[in-house]
């Protein structure tokens, strides 16, 4: 095939498209958790004090704060409710410990469907490692999911009319 | 019996296998009306992962 250096990814696909690494063929082009989700989302590290945070969050024009250390692994989560509180607290106090990640490769779909099902406004995606990738927001979820709907719809009507 | 020490009367089964749970694995909360177990949130996302090639490439 004219390949002069190859390697073999012993952790697999699976694990290559968890980690959020690009990927060809047809369903590759489908938007996913990891696209969606935005990556300008707040962090802080453990020691943070709740008021900072808070305050560094509302001037971005977020409810949501991700907390992580050095490596941006995802320790924990602050949503509105944490970020209410004691502003003394440090986040490692306040926070959700061990929060429900979601890999990026995980359709859009999917996550909408699970997002609204569950009443979940926020879902911090990450790498398999638990690596912060961006947290999808259940209105980005939503929209892209229905523009996917719209779009798979209006390729079979063209389908049909043979257009 | 005191009401700290009461079991709790509702317990929060797995919408999907029935088998009891602590708290959602999705939404991570305790009162979720579609809660859901971490093995059938693994199966149902993982569900939809592109199929892998049979020569694993």
């Amino acid at each position: 095939m004219g390949f002069r250096e190859v390697y073999d990814y012993e952790a697999g696909k699976s694990d290559w498209l968890a980690a959020g690494l690009p990927s060809e063929g047809a369903l590759a082009r489908l938007p996913r958790a990891g696209d969606v989700a935005r990556k300008d989302v707040p962090t802080c590290g453990l020691d943070d004090r709740v008021g900072d945070v808070r305050e560094r969050a509302e001037k971005a024009g977020w409810d949501v704060c991700v907390v992580v250390n050095e490596e941006r692994i995802v320790l924990g989560l602050m949503r509105a409710e944490e970020l209410a509180g004691d502003p003394k607290q440090t986040a490692e106090q306040a926070m959700r410990p061990g929060p429900s990640t979601f890999r990026p490769h995980v359709p859009i779909e999917e996550m909408a469907a699970h997002m609204v099902e569950h009443d979940a406004p926020s879902s911090p995606i990450t790498t398999s490692e638990g690596r912060l990738v961006g947290v999808l927001l259940r209105e980005d979820a939503e929209r892209e999911a229905h523009r996917l709907h719209q779009a798979v719809h209006e390729h079979h009507e063209e389908e049909k009319h043979g257009t | 019996m005191a009401p700290e020490t009461r079991a709790s009367d509702t317990v929060l089964m797995c919408t999907h296998c029935r088998c009891e749970i602590e708290f959602c694995s999705f939404c991570d909360r305790t009162e979720c009306a579609a809660a859901c177990c971490y093995g059938c949130l693994v199966i149902a996302l993982a569900e939809s992962k592109p199929p892998l090639h049979a020569h694993g490439g």
